[in-house]
């Protein structure tokens, strides 16, 4: 049975509906990054010489990166917590950080693709830079989507709108940040 | 519990957290830690302690950033589906990529 509450979302279980809907969504993106991660191993375990393809990646950059998502998981999560507490001025202000930490992201992302581009790899260069550029662009396509509902629940909190998807948004960019987790130390770090 | 907490529906537990710049304190010293685990060049053991350093990373982000700590049992569930489809990915994929005969890579030229 559903409920309309006072704040604007509904429940049918003892989660929110729309906090509910979300993990559902992610646990189909754990399928479709697991399965390109799962598959990069295997071909790893059996191409030994990828370790020097991955030397050709930019570690500092990557490093830099996963700083970025770190914080910017951070800001998000306090947005959240600002939002508990009633203070919406101040959550959409760490929303805001959240943004500019995807956009300084995204700008690492570029230098670093026309970097390698200009080296020579390309993602038809071999499987490796496939994956690299498959995995990684695929990733930042995922920061890209983030960055757009962050920025619509972002200005609807400015109006005083629907503050639980603060929650929700956050939960999103969390995810992307643990995708990240996990691509950085297996494209740049295991070289 | 405050009202505007149970408005949003968490779970009791989920206002006493441990301090969230603490657990980004720790992610990033997973990170140093990462860095110079990956200069140690050590073949196997490199890639393990690598991924093993990323999945508490993982877990910290997932139990206390997103909350995953406090939801009901089945949200869970439903994220270890996901999970549980990746181990049989894996272990079907095992016999094919690994114990079949080597196959040539064509590299670009040009």
């Amino acid at each position: 049975m559903s409920t309309a509450l006072s704040s604007g979302f509904r429940e049918a279980t003892e989660v929110p509906t729309g906090r509910l809907g979300m993990w559902w969504f992610l646990a189909s993106e754990v399928v479709i990054f697991g399965g390109l991660i799962v598959t990069y191993l295997l071909y790893r375990w059996v191409h030994p010489e990828w370790g020097l393809h991955a030397s050709n990646t930019i570690n500092a950059a990557g490093a830099f990166n996963t700083i970025v998502l770190l914080t910017s998981s951070l800001t998000v999560v306090k947005a959240h917590e600002a939002v508990e507490h009633g203070e919406n001025e101040r959550a959409a202000r760490l929303l805001g950080y959240t943004l500019i930490g995807g956009l300084i992201f995204l700008c690492v992302k570029a230098y670093e693709y026309y970097h390698e581009i200009h080296e020579g790899f390309t993602p038809v260069t071999n499987l490796f830079w496939s994956y690299y550029y498959g995995m990684t662009g695929l990733h930042a396509l995922h920061v890209v989507g983030g960055m757009v509902a962050i920025f619509v629940v972002m200005m609807a909190l400015r109006r005083g709108q629907n503050e639980h998807r603060v929650e929700y948004v956050g939960i999103y960019w969390h995810f992307v940040d643990v995708v990240w987790i996990f691509l950085f130390p297996l494209l740049y770090l295991a070289s | 519990m405050t009202e505007e907490t149970e408005e949003f529906g968490h779970a009791k537990d989920a206002s006493q957290h441990p301090s969230y710049l603490l657990i980004w304190a720790v992610l990033v010293s997973g990170l140093i830690v990462s860095l110079f685990i990956g200069y140690m060049q050590l073949p196997v053991l490199t890639t393990v302690l690598i991924f093993t350093v990323a999945i508490f990373k993982a877990y910290l982000v997932i139990a206390y950033y997103m909350h995953l700590k406090y939801e009901p049992f089945f949200v869970v569930v439903i994220m270890a589906a996901g999970l549980a489809a990746l181990y049989f990915l894996f272990f079907g994929l095992v016999p094919d990529i690994v114990y079949s005969p080597p196959v040539v890579e064509v590299v670009a030229t040009e």
